[in-house]
């Protein structure tokens, strides 16, 4: 039943204060909310933590939710806070996007592009590993555009960013992720 | 075409992100069929789109929903136990009500029973209140058996409360 209930229709019965809606909201969005809070905290427990607030910060304030951005987007910025802060907690200061420290190592023009020739399993635990290897800002724009397919617009919504500066931190993700790609799997790389 | 346009990596992915204007798309469009080798990284990188799309969700561990609900009723139940005006607090109001109302009423009766009956002309007797009396007064005990009985009342209210939420969540 939970599966033919529109998104619409959960939020307006969580918002009337019913708890099964807001149980079927959980387990909807669990496992979207659990990826994209481990994406920047790094670590499944924590992850956990994360996850668990973001839902209560959510439930807390679902009353004043109108509709005006996608629920999911509105979701995914509380995602973003909340890890956010936790971040902030854990460390004072958090590893810039922009650090010179991680340097961007472009694509060597006598290297094929490897990546492509990956086989399917392969590419993807690479791909998982190398995503978590990446700081909580590139990892978590690269889930948020590829994986959850959320536009340049509400990415700069969830993130608080310009679509300049998105367009730039989403380059600058994937060239990391390439270099991570190639640096740390080579040996997954036909 | 323009000459001096270089398609390079960024500017593929950028085509393949669809964030290019119609007038940038076209030239791209243009210099891939000028040169093919080009379209073979087309579709390396629209490849490498696929796979990040089709990248498995990481699942939580088992019962992190109902941890989320069991966390989110309680959460309730502390904001309906602390916010006055809400909830069942009526109750405790009414009972502190109830409770006040007897004391003043016992009070007025143990004076009215120790009063003088004939007032003496010279000096009037003030009323001695007897603790014996005062304790051994039935509306003292029935009073007290009532509260006692509503305070259980609220309680085992309270436990039946918790208990129907905790089996609501189990079969979620």
């Amino acid at each position: 039943m939970s599966a033919t209930l529109s998104d619409e229709t959960l939020i307006q019965q969580a918002q009337a204060g019913r708890q099964s809606a807001f149980a079927m909201l959980v387990k909807r969005y669990e496992q979207y909310v659990f990826t994209l809070a481990l994406r920047f905290v790094k670590n499944r427990e924590d992850a956990h933590e994360v996850a668990q607030d973001c839902f209560l910060r959510a439930f807390r304030y679902l009353p004043d939710f109108r509709g005006e951005a996608k629920f999911t987007t509105w979701l995914y910025r509380i995602v973003y806070s909340t890890s956010m802060n936790f971040l902030r907690k854990q460390t004072p200061d958090i590893q810039s996007l922009d650090d010179e420290a991680r340097p961007i190592r472009l694509k060597d023009e006598g290297t094929a592009d490897a990546s492509a020739h990956l086989e399917r399993n392969d590419r993807n635990a690479a791909l998982q590993q190398a995503i978590s290897l990446l700081s909580s800002d590139d990892s978590g724009i690269i889930t948020l555009f590829y994986l959850y397919e959320q536009s340049l617009e509400e990415i700069c919504e969830v993130m608080g960013l310009t679509m300049t500066n998105a367009k730039t931190k989403l380059c600058r993700a994937r060239q990391r992720l390439k270099s991570v790609l190639e640096d740390k799997f080579a040996d997954q790389i036909m | 075409m323009e000459n001096n346009f270089f398609l390079t990596e960024d500017i593929l992915w950028d085509y393949a992100d669809d964030f290019l204007s119609p007038e940038e798309k076209l030239r791209v469009d243009v210099y891939l069929k000028q040169y093919p080798e080009w379209r073979a990284q087309l579709d390396a990188i629209m490849a490498e789109k696929r796979s990040f799309a089709a990248m498995p969700l990481e699942k939580p561990a088992p019962g992190f929903s109902d941890r989320v609900m069991v966390a989110w009723a309680s959460e309730q139940a502390h904001v309906r136990a602390t916010s006055p005006g809400k909830g069942k607090d009526w109750i405790l109001y009414v009972i502190s009500a109830v409770f006040g109302l007897f004391i003043c009423s016992a009070m007025v009766m143990i004076g009215l029973q120790g009063a003088p009956e004939k007032m003496p002309v010279e000096m009037p007797q003030v009323p001695v209140a007897e603790w014996g009396k005062i304790a051994s007064n039935p509306v003292l005990h029935y009073g007290l058996y009532f509260i006692l009985t509503v305070l259980a009342l609220k309680v085992v209210d309270q436990y039946f409360h918790q208990r129907q939420m905790l089996d609501k969540l189990k079969t979620q």
